[in-house]
């Protein structure tokens, strides 16, 4: 271990500022491309069938698109990213918990020094892996929680039953020791049920986190999401009933802390790294593994990819950033006013909508013309509201 | 005394940090960072020591006076004891 220029300073940090110093690390780490944070893609298959999931494949599907990764290996790629840097690790799938041998994974990940999270729909928790949890908890999960009924469940996954598998699935997950988030996709079936489903989750976390905007799925999963996902003008109303619901409670002292939302884009736009196309963290400081060992920059995006297991960890995260070099925003993009005031334009998503980066989705820019008009409409609001 | 099983010191981006593994996520949330000597202390400590020894190691590796050197090491070894990291 290198011990740096001996300061006299002894000091000792602990958990409560650790949200700051993971900032400034990840910005250290982006700044010396170095790879701190990884998700782990375990499994393209789940319990569930959603129909707007971005992801998930059949098994005749998958047979065509690649080899799933045995425990072993993702065991020996946790040791790499380890040597390498990385201390965050997202695990998710598909539904990680499908995999039977789940618990062999997670056991070896938790004995290794990560920061650990888990993604999962909950519905498939049982005694065992509860047990497993509260032994050794992850730092923090995250349930998806589609419906707040039976039958919201039965039009969105494909199976009723699954509602209250999910929520004895969250009534264990409640006992673990660890931090819990709810996390809710909206799609036309379920966005009359924004309420509910925040009071369903105040019963388990104070976290509930929402996701509004749907974009094709990638990498060869098939779901028709264009049958049901938000207009832009739905997808921003329900947003705007988010926040708003937060900031009345802020405002009567009942909750602490803005909603949880899912992340902006421009959180790190500090860095003009290369690939400059890229305004996050992705392929900088950050990467994901899907189930057939593809490294990708973040899970939207189907290709161009390194192959860790082919050409090694180190060759495949110096390699990463060097295939998105070169790309540029659709040309239309790059002209854009509305660009200026937050449009979801990332590569990422473009390639997944168009099938390609050059072609601007429609879809992508009714959402930022809402946003934008709304954004307006939201300062003409609030003026009138303060002169009353 | 020493640093109790389960505690993994990582240098990770310029900075070092402590991470815990399987059981001891339980004991202690998220991670910490280690500054200055801490991190030399740190490992010093991963074996079986007194603050005798301590003293005597840090003095080798450091320029720095005695009573400033047994100030800053009581202070964290305080820390360490608040936070339930050591076995005594
Ligand atoms: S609004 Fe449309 S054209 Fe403008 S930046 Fe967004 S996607 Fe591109
Ligand atoms: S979608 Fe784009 S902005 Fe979002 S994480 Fe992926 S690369 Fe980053």
């Amino acid at each position: 271990m290198s011990i740096q220029e001996p300061q006299w300073d002894a000091q000792f940090q602990d958990a409560a500022d650790w949200e700051a110093l993971e900032t400034t690390m990840a910005a250290r780490a982006a700044l010396k491309h170095q790879p701190l944070g990884a998700t782990f893609e375990l499994t393209p298959f789940c319990n569930l069938r959603c129909k707007m999931c971005y992801v998930r494949l059949e098994k005749e599907q998958a047979v065509k698109i690649g080899r799933m990764l045995t425990a072993d290996e993702w065991i020996s790629l946790a040791d790499d990213t380890l040597k390498a840097g990385t201390l965050n690790l997202l695990l998710t799938g598909g539904e990680p918990l499908s995999r039977p041998d789940f618990a062999e994974i997670y056991t070896a990940l938790s004995d290794r020094p990560f920061v650990l999270s888990l993604n999962t729909n909950a519905a498939l928790m049982d005694a065992e892996t509860q047990a497993l949890f509260c032994k050794r908890p992850p730092s923090s999960i995250a349930v998806t929680l589609y419906g707040a009924c039976p039958e919201t469940y039965g039009k969105i996954c494909g199976d009723p039953g699954a509602f209250e598998r999910t929520l004895r699935g969250l009534e264990m997950l409640a006992e673990v020791p660890t931090s819990l988030e709810v996390r809710t996709t909206f799609i036309q079936d379920n966005m009359h049920e924004l309420d509910a489903l925040r009071e369903i989750a105040a019963r388990y976390t104070k976290r509930f986190a929402i996701n509004v905007n749907v974009f094709k799925p990638i990498r060869g999963a098939t779901a028709d999401v264009e049958s049901c996902r938000l207009t832009a003008r739905q997808a921003m109303d329900l947003d705007t009933a988010h926040r708003q619901y937060y900031k009345a409670r802020q405002k009567s002292g009942l909750s602490p802390k803005e909603p949880a939302t899912t992340p902006k884009k421009g959180k790190y736009t500090g860095f003009d790294l290369p690939p400059k196309v890229l305004t996050c963290m992705a392929a900088k400081g950050m990467y994901w593994l899907s189930w057939d060992g593809r490294m990708l920059p973040c899970g939207t995006f189907s290709h161009p990819y390194t192959q860790p297991l082919k050409e090694g960890f180190d060759a495949a995260w110096q390699r990463l950033p060097t295939l998105y070099e070169d790309l540029r925003l659709p040309e239309k993009c790059e002209h854009c006013e509305i660009d200026l005031l937050g449009c979801p334009n990332c590569p990422a998503n473009i390639q997944a909508e168009s099938g390609n980066f050059t072609d601007v989705p429609p879809y992508i820019c009714a959402l930022a013309k809402e946003r934008a008009q709304r954004l307006g409409n939201l300062k003409t609001g609030s003026t009138r509201h303060h002169t009353e | 005394m020493k640093i109790k099983d389960g505690y993994i010191l990582r240098d990770i981006a310029d900075s070092f940090v402590v991470v815990p593994v399987g059981e001891r996520v339980i004991d202690f949330k998220g991670v910490m960072t280690l500054t200055g000597i801490a991190p030399f202390i740190w490992t010093q400590m991963e074996k079986d020591t007194s603050r005798e020894d301590l003293l005597a190691k840090v003095l080798e590796e450091y320029e720095v006076d005695g009573a400033q050197a047994g100030q800053d090491i009581d202070s964290l070894l305080a820390k360490m004891a608040e936070l339930g990291l050591l076995d005594t």
